[in-house]
């Protein structure tokens, strides 16, 4: 496939897009906490996918590859102060309460709702480099040496940013439980 | 992480780890999803042959002698879209700010780009201290307030289509508009505005669509439509069904004077059909 993303063969990119949108998209919507700019970033961040298609390694998961574009394209949105923060978080938690109604256990998905809600306000609480840290290893999952690799620094420094982010993280999570 | 950090990790930090951990993916809108997947694989390939002429085949003569009857062609269609849609024109404040567009700014001063950027079908957000206006010839006014993000999804001739992702849009057709075709679209709703003033907003909770003057058919989709009568809005929550109730008097208020400032400043009557 990767062969096939590189020649911009449709196919390809299609698989390339449908395995890989879903998760970028959801990590822009968690760095961003506002569907509008989410989805700026998501196409913003496929327009370069397409530009430097031919420099994917065929032999390498794209994926670090594909969260290195989208981090660089939230922070530079970020710093350049086009991300409209939060502004629609509210109303974006209430379409997913709308499509948590039709579920098995309403009450369930209403506790569910709140909770997400409290954690990604906690999250937009952290700064751009300590939101970013959190999320590409806890909402990402990757681990900390490509975290390095890709918001370009070493190993050591992510691990000291991470450690101080989840403190400030709890801190804030318990400020609004009281 | 090693174990040796998760060691160290205080039990509010390992809670805070979990509740991130237990974030759930986000859906896109479907429709958007689409979209984007269809833009990303119509991207051309950056530069390479593009500008290559002569890599191209070799002009046949009889293209030659057919050359001028497709020339004299697509200026005689050029003529007839010109003469029959308007171009759309731009008002805003000064210094009202810039537009974003595919995550670009774009300065309202530069109405040419604001309007090749919505012309091309791009999402577009209002600055969030004001709002601006796209007029087409003598038959519209759309009022983009602020902050709102609108997609132009349609240009045609005799048919406009808008969709309205967030925010408000309110509509006042002119003299011009007679026949022709609007239709606004937002995440719950359907709108069809056949001559009218109208405005449509929409928020995280749904969609509010106020006529005050003339008749508009709204609905969830082309299949469920209703007429809203003037100084009725019909409401579209996300939850739950579509209801029509009397339009808030503040909310009328503030439409009549953006009728009146429009009538005042145009001197063309509206053209609303016969019966509104």
């Amino acid at each position: 496939v990767l062969e096939g993303v590189r020649v911009r063969d449709p196919g390809s990119l299609t698989y390339l897009f449908n395995t890989c949108f879903p998760s970028i998209f959801s990590l822009l919507y968690r760095l961003c906490g506002d569907r509008a700019s989410a989805e700026d970033l998501s196409q913003e961040v496929f327009l370069k996918v397409h530009r430097s298609a031919d420099q994917v390694d065929p032999h390498r998961d794209p994926g670090p590859w594909l969260t290195t574009i989208a981090y660089n394209t939230f922070r530079d949105y970020w710093r350049a102060g086009k991300v409209r923060a939060a502004r629609s978080l509210e109303g974006d938690l209430a379409l997913r309460e709308s499509l948590a109604a039709g579920g098995p256990d309403p009450e369930q998905d209403l506790i569910r709702n709140e909770d997400e809600r409290r954690v990604q306000r906690a999250l937009m609480e952290l700064s751009e480099e300590h939101r970013s840290v959190i999320l590409l290893r806890d909402y990402g999952g990757l681990d900390h040496p490509t975290i390095a690799q890709v918001v370009g620094t070493t190993h050591d420094a992510v691990r000291k940013r991470y450690s101080r982010a989840l403190k400030e993280l709890a801190r804030f999570l318990n400020e609004d439980e009281r | 992480m090693t174990h040796r950090d998760w060691m160290d990790m205080a039990p509010e930090e390992l809670r805070a780890r979990s509740a991130v951990r237990r974030l759930p993916p986000v859906d896109a809108d479907p429709d958007f999803r689409e979209r984007l997947l269809a833009q990303f694989l119509g991207q051309e390939p950056p530069s390479k042959t593009r500008s290559l002429v002569s890599q191209g085949p070799r002009i046949r003569p009889w293209a030659w002698a057919a050359a001028p009857i497709a020339a004299a062609l697509v200026l005689a269609v050029l003529y007839f879209a010109t003469l029959h849609a308007p171009e759309w024109s731009l008002r805003a404040a000064e210094n009202a700010g810039a537009i974003i567009a595919e995550g670009r700014e774009i300065p309202l001063s530069d109405s040419r780009a604001v309007l090749a950027a919505l012309e091309s079908g791009t999402a577009v957000v209002a600055p969030r201290a004001a709002g601006f206006e796209l007029v087409r010839g003598d038959q519209l006014v759309m009022a983009v307030g602020p902050g709102a993000r609108v997609r132009l999804t349609d240009s045609r001739r005799a048919r406009i289509g808008f969709e309205v992702v967030e925010g408000e849009l309110n509509m006042l057709t002119q003299a011009g508009f007679a026949g022709r075709e609007l239709i606004v679209r937002t995440r719950e709703a359907r709108v069809e505005i056949s001559g009218t003033l109208v405005s449509v907003a929409r928020d995280g909770s749904g969609t509010c669509v106020c006529v005050l003057e003339g008749t508009a058919m709204v609905g969830p989709n082309a299949n469920a439509m209703e007429p809203v009568q003037p100084g009725k809005r019909m409401v579209l929550p996300r939850q739950g069904d579509p209801y029509i109730t009397d339009v808030a008097p503040p909310h009328a208020e503030g439409l009549r004077k953006f009728v009146a400032g429009h009538r005042d400043s145009t001197a063309a009557p509206d053209a609303a059909p016969s019966g509104n």
